[in-house]
């Protein structure tokens, strides 16, 4: 029996600092966590470490806090840091870099690491975690290089899987020139989504010259922000657990009413945000899967918005045909020489064509079947039933709290998932709004364990 | 308030949640036992297959079931498809609602403000309970009724 109660999250994104950051916040000196991160660096994760200026968040700052009670928290770091003196912008609609917000992540941290001359409660451990190994009374997890961490629980916080990188498929999460992308190179870009955006945009800052294509099924572009707010929706006005159809269908009306009285799209798909996970539960299977298939697209182009600010720039690249926008889909793709001759078919369009391009970049979103994954520790949860994919493939079968669902079907007491390797439970799990009021449920639930368990461990 | 749109469309799917997996219930056979006006009833089970609530097949074996078991069905979701958003006057609703012909400020209606709390109640209620409690529930009343004679 171990005397303290430990934590072992095992990744140091966004996911898993936000999930410190919140069990850090409870008074108990006793407590001890331990952030196992492969890059060394906990805080920035793959979507906060863009070094890019020009890559924006894409919620405003105001929002942007990393505590779900306290939303305006990044904005005032951003103001009592001074940071904001070299943006000169000085409201909560303003969108900051990226980078910006990891330092913003590794701030509140910082003050609770533990080291040599300090006596903070939380350590960061370089190293892969390959496995974790469930005991009555406790875990222990095993990194690669044979060492292992014992805790009471451990939290899966392994976020996005790595995009190919291979051949002439490069990396969106690392910069043109890093990935030895030529100026004068043909990019054809798959998906068309915010990431397609970041990634044009960093062609752009590095004075890319050759042709740039986007390319994905519908080829919609993800819709602009402007300054709403959004409208306040009742549980009460939500028809939950209707088919996808009836659902998308009020919603358009709904839509229509507000734009009827003078408001803006924007504000009805801004009040449906705190309603969302729970509108995804309450969708049959068959709706999910709909959803997926259907609906998805249109609502992520009006849900997951861009910065005015690169909303114009991006227009225009388009207009001056620097990027070119094309609504089809890849049949085959076969390598050729340093690149590869790309076979697709337009939309609605029967006979194919080719494009010979020099690198592609995969940005067609996040969900990827995580059967297939690379992950070791994943790879292992999965071979030995103690984890399974969810019944629609997006990602890990867990519980609405986040414990994980093993192939029995039994939750574990002692596994738990936060961010978005969780999306099948919650859907909307992907921007910090969303995955704050996760790890604050998930922090209040593992404390309340770890103080039942300690008082029931303690003698008479 | 509930209409009768909303009460018959209940009934039935309480009578549905009392069929066997695979059985189906003619709209006639329902509209008897629950004594619903059986062209009413038509419509309104339409609504609900429209929802994603029931399903049905056509033919002389045909008839209405469930498309998702009855404990996943909450009262609550029925009642916003068949009666629109939950509201105990037409005007207490944030999205889609009526003004009132004397309504001066809905922003600062004392009693819509008063009435959109009281919705929040109503729903919290019929979202908890589903259509395999709304049955349990009737059958409960039933045994005490033949218990007491």
């Amino acid at each position: 029996m171990l005397s303290t109660p430990r934590v072992i999250i095992i990744g140091g994104g966004a996911s898993g600092t936000l999930l410190a950051c919140h069990l850090l916040r409870e008074p108990l000196p006793d407590l001890r966590i331990t952030l196992i991160e492969q890059r060394g660096e906990p805080g920035p994760g793959v979507a906060f470490s863009a070094p890019s200026s020009s890559h924006l968040l894409n919620v405003a700052a105001a929002n942007m806090g990393a505590f779900a009670d306290e939303p305006q928290h990044f904005w005032h770091w951003l103001v009592r840091t001074g940071t904001l003196k070299d943006t000169g912008d000085a409201e909560p609609f303003f969108f900051a870099p990226r980078a910006t917000y990891g330092r913003y992540l590794r701030s509140l941290i910082e003050p609770h690491l533990a080291g040599p001359d300090r006596a903070g409660r939380l350590s960061i451990v370089q190293g892969t975690c390959i496995d974790v190994a469930e005991r009555p009374s406790g875990v222990e997890v095993r990194l690669d290089d044979g060492t292992s961490v014992p805790g009471h629980v451990a939290v899966l916080a392994t976020g996005h899987e790595e995009p190919r990188q291979d051949g002439c498929h490069v990396s969106p999460w690392v910069s043109p020139s890093v990935s030895g992308i030529d100026p004068d190179a043909t990019v054809l870009i798959l998906g068309t989504g915010l990431t397609m955006v970041d990634y044009v945009l960093s062609l752009l800052d590095a004075r890319h010259r050759g042709p740039i294509v986007a390319m994905s099924r519908r080829g919609l572009l993800p819709q602009a922000h402007r300054r709403v707010a959004p409208m306040t929706i009742d549980a009460a006005d939500i028809p939950f657990g209707t088919d996808i159809s009836y659902f998308m269908h009020w919603l358009r009306e709904t839509i229509a009413w507000a734009e009827g009285r003078g408001e803006d799209w924007r504000s009805v798909v801004d009040g449906l945000r705190p309603h969302t996970q729970r509108i995804w539960q309450s969708f049959s299977q068959g709706s999910q899967r709909r959803f997926i298939a259907h609906a998805r697209a249109w609502w992520d182009v009006h849900r997951h918005r861009m910065p005015p600010e690169v909303d114009t720039r991006l227009r225009a690249a388009l207009a001056t045909g620097r990027v070119h926008l094309l609504a089809g889909k890849v049949i085959a793709t076969e390598e050729r020489g340093n690149g590869a001759r790309v076979h697709y078919r337009r939309r609605g369009n029967r006979c194919e064509e080719t494009l010979d391009v020099d690198a592609i970049v995969s940005c067609t979103g996040i969900v990827t079947n995580p059967g297939e994954t690379k992950n070791p520790l994943l790879r292992s949860l999965f071979a030995s039933g103690r984890a399974r994919v969810d019944p629609l493939a997006i990602g890990l079968d867990v519980t609405t709290d986040g414990a994980l669902i093993d192939d029995d079907g039994r939750p574990s007491a002692r596994l738990f998932a936060v961010g978005p390797v969780t999306r099948a439970a919650f859907w909307e799990i992907v921007a910090v709004p969303d995955i704050r009021t996760q790890c604050s449920r998930l922090a209040r639930r593992i404390l309340h364990d770890a103080a039942t368990h300690t008082a029931a461990s303690r003698p008479p | 308030m509930l209409t009768k749109k909303g009460k018959y469309g209940l009934k039935a799917l309480v009578h549905l949640a009392g069929l066997g997996r695979e059985e189906l219930a003619q709209v006639s056979d329902i509209a008897q036992a629950e004594s619903i006006p059986k062209k009413f009833l038509d419509a309104i089970l339409a609504e609900l297959r429209n929802a994603g609530f029931v399903q049905s097949r056509k033919g002389k074996q045909g008839g209405y079931r469930l498309a998702r078991p009855a404990h996943d069905i909450s009262v609550g979701q029925v009642i916003r498809v068949l009666d629109g958003p939950l509201a105990p006057i037409p005007c207490a609703s944030r999205t889609r609602y009526e003004p009132c012909d004397d309504c001066v400020s809905e922003e600062h209606c004392s009693v819509r403000l008063m009435m959109l709390d009281v919705r929040n109640a109503i729903a919290a209620v019929l979202d908890e309970r589903s259509l395999a409690d709304m049955r349990a529930l009737g059958a409960v009343r039933e045994v005490e009724f033949i218990y007491h004679i």
